[in-house]
């Protein structure tokens, strides 16, 4: 197969910087395309070339298929990088791209769209030996037959969009009274996410902690994992913290779960980077939740703690290269990652838009940033307000997180507001130092996570001082 | 010198006097001597001012037009120089606006409903999340001013409620 020479990278900020670096390293010309909110990003800056899209919101944009094909062929881009979100994991998106004579660097569209249906995979995967959550996932989405499905699977139970990702079009089901409101709140939240407001139900695993596995697969038919992710510490179903390896994760578990999740990918006879998430139950048993199709957010721990660069892995199973090493490499220390967003933790955690005023982190080896922003740029409302990623490694876990808490707090974004010292009281409790959280730690601790350090007067006492000192009254020097 | 911050619910007024510094919040008084909270100034480091406090820690501020946003400690925060005629605006408004620019998906009251603290009286979806918008003090509803399915922007006025006095026995 010929290499690849150019790749469009349909997605903006930080993913597109991060798979802009790989291409450049491997000597790939990159296209940008963009919105009009976005013509002056870090991303559209960093790319060889960029191309309009036009449009402000991402369905005028970033999702819509026609658009970017049309900027493929004018770019004469041979292969296309998805990223993750957006056209990621869209079949029809991958099967344009295939007609057009364009790479799409990523699964052959029947994985995706076998994977990208919750109903679907569930059948699938079950059907190969890997257990999955007790739950109903008929065609029918009469609200009677919800009762009695839930009623049969027992209480609590979880509402799932069937098209779902990202913690959208989810909601928790206690009682039989809640039923009726639960279901319509989540296909709503489905329909506006996916366009598809379809629900399964699905058994609420009390206390659970969310362990995944990476895996890769080639055209060759190879498939192997890269070790587990720990992707507990969520808020509203959006991962928060994650880290590999997993603490308190028995090896025994660990290779039950890793061959589940390769069972999982031959399945589907999967090619590229894949993801195959699992919920842990507190005495140790595991069901299969959804195989994400694409590369993760939190990719760049498995990253730091293997050594590999797995946009470079995706581009070159998209070549037809067979996977440069066949069995499970050996990890290194510990890794974990935070997402700092601009969203107000006071205000239910609302987005915060507006212009960062400044922005900086601190430079030190055992520390990666991945961002799409810069100081001058603005967060809009049209798109997911990630500020960054931060990304720590250490010799061991308790090294990594002693090193994480340093670079949290000495990160500065002037501007939005931002989850910062929430990540920090976060990442400093005792629960998490002892690896100790399930995926409903961050509700049940919210009010003692959102407390503030500084003496509120105390901060209105500096500001009165600094506002003075700009006005010549200079009162700690003279 | 005085000055008056813009607080969520009260102004803040702050008099610095050489290097005395008393702010007055709610009802206390606080004062505060720099003497023993400030050594000096640094040289810049990217573009922020930076001040080398007693205790070894480092401050660290820009200031944009009447906002001066603060890091120190591992903490972010910013304040706002008020309009000193905000100091006899009222204390809680009837007016529940927008917090950002989003749809509304679900009105939960209705014209006369009585509520409690925290109960939720309208869901609004921003970022294809929905945001519930919750009774700030016990309140009954006077007014409706979106309906389902409307946009909204951010400030926009979407309810306005009656506060509910406590009756004191």
């Amino acid at each position: 197969m010929k290499p690849i020479q150019k790749i469009l990278i349909a997605n903006r900020g930080e993913i597109a910087v991060r798979v802009i670096r790989t291409a450049k390293k491997m000597g790939i010309k990159t296209v940008a395309v963009y919105s009009d909110p976005d013509s002056q990003s870090l991303f559209v800056l960093s790319a060889d070339e960029a191309y309009p899209l036009g449009g402000t919101d991402a369905r005028s944009s970033y999702l819509n298929v026609e658009k970017v094909i049309e900027a493929c062929l004018a770019t004469g881009a041979d292969a296309v990088h998805p990223g993750y979100g957006f056209l990621s994991e869209n079949t029809d998106f991958a099967k344009k791209l295939e007609q057009n004579g364009i790479r799409f660097i990523g699964p052959k569209s029947h994985s995706i769209e076998a994977m990208g249906d919750k109903i679907g995979s569930r059948i699938l995967v079950a059907k190969s030996g890997v257990p999955v959550v007790p739950g109903y996932e008929g065609h029918s989405q009469e609200m009677s037959v919800f009762k009695n499905e839930a009623d049969k699977i027992g209480y609590p139970v979880m509402a799932k969009a069937s098209a779902g990702g990202g913690g959208k079009g989810m909601r928790r089901i206690n009682s039989p009274e809640e039923l009726e409101s639960g279901i319509l709140s989540a296909k709503r939240e489905a329909m506006s996410a996916f366009g598809d407001d379809r629900i399964l139900l699905e058994k609420y695993i009390v206390n659970p902690r969310h362990v995944e596995f990476q895996i890769f697969g080639d055209t060759q038919g190879n498939i192997i994992h890269l070790h587990e992710r720990d992707c507990s510490l969520q808020r509203r179903h959006q991962k928060v913290v994650e880290e590999t390896p997993a603490p308190n994760f028995p090896s025994s578990l660990k290779s039950k779960m890793a061959e589940a999740a390769v069972l999982a990918g031959k399945a589907v006879q999967y090619e590229g980077a894949g993801t195959v998430e699992f919920i842990l139950g507190e005495s140790g048993e595991f069901y299969f939740l959804e195989m994400n199709t694409r590369l993760q957010v939190e990719h760049p721990v498995t990253e730091m703690t293997t050594g590999l660069d797995l946009v470079e892995w995706q581009i070159r199973v998209c070549q037809g290269e067979p996977l440069p090493i066949l069995q499970t490499p050996p990890q290194k220390g510990h890794a974990v990652e935070v997402r700092i967003y601009a969203e107000d933790p006071k205000e239910g955690f609302l987005p915060s838009i507006g212009k960062i005023h400044h922005l900086s982190f601190p430079t030190r080896e055992d520390l990666r940033i991945d961002s799409g922003v810069v100081t001058g740029s603005e967060i809009t409302m049209y798109y997911d307000p990630m500020i960054a990623k931060l990304i720590v490694w250490g010799e061991d876990r308790e090294t990594a997180i002693q090193r994480l808490i340093e670079c949290l707090s000495e990160t500065i974004v002037f501007g939005p507001k931002t989850n910062l010292q929430f990540l920090q009281k976060l990442v400093s409790t005792k629960e998490f130092f002892q690896g100790k959280v399930s995926t409903h730690y961050i509700a049940d601790h919210e009010v003692e996570l959102l407390k503030e350090n500084t003496k509120e007067e105390l901060k209105f006492a500096l500001a009165g001082l600094f506002f003075s000192s700009k006005q010549n009254v200079d009162p700690w020097i003279t | 010198m005085d000055f008056l911050f813009e607080t969520k619910s009260k102004p803040t007024s702050v008099h610095v006097s050489g290097n005395r510094i008393r702010v007055r919040l709610e009802n206390q008084t606080y004062t505060i001597d720099t003497d023993s909270l400030i050594e000096g100034l640094k040289p810049k480091d990217q573009n922020l001012v930076t001040v080398q406090m007693k205790d070894g820690s480092l401050l660290k501020f820009l200031k944009i037009r009447n906002e001066i946003f603060f890091h120190w400690k591992g903490e972010s925060w910013n304040v706002k120089l008020a309009e000193r005629s905000y100091e006899v605006a009222g204390q809680t408004s009837p007016e529940i606006k927008s917090p950002m620019p989003g749809k509304v998906v679900q009105i939960s009251t209705s014209v006369g409903s009585e509520h409690g603290l925290g109960e939720t009286l309208l869901i609004l979806e921003a970022m294809k999340m929905e945001n519930a918008i919750k009774a700030p003090y016990p309140c009954s509803v006077e007014e409706i001013r979106k309906q389902q399915g409307e946009l909204v922007q951010q400030d926009e006025v979407l309810l306005i409620l009656h506060r509910i006095e406590v009756e004191k026995t």
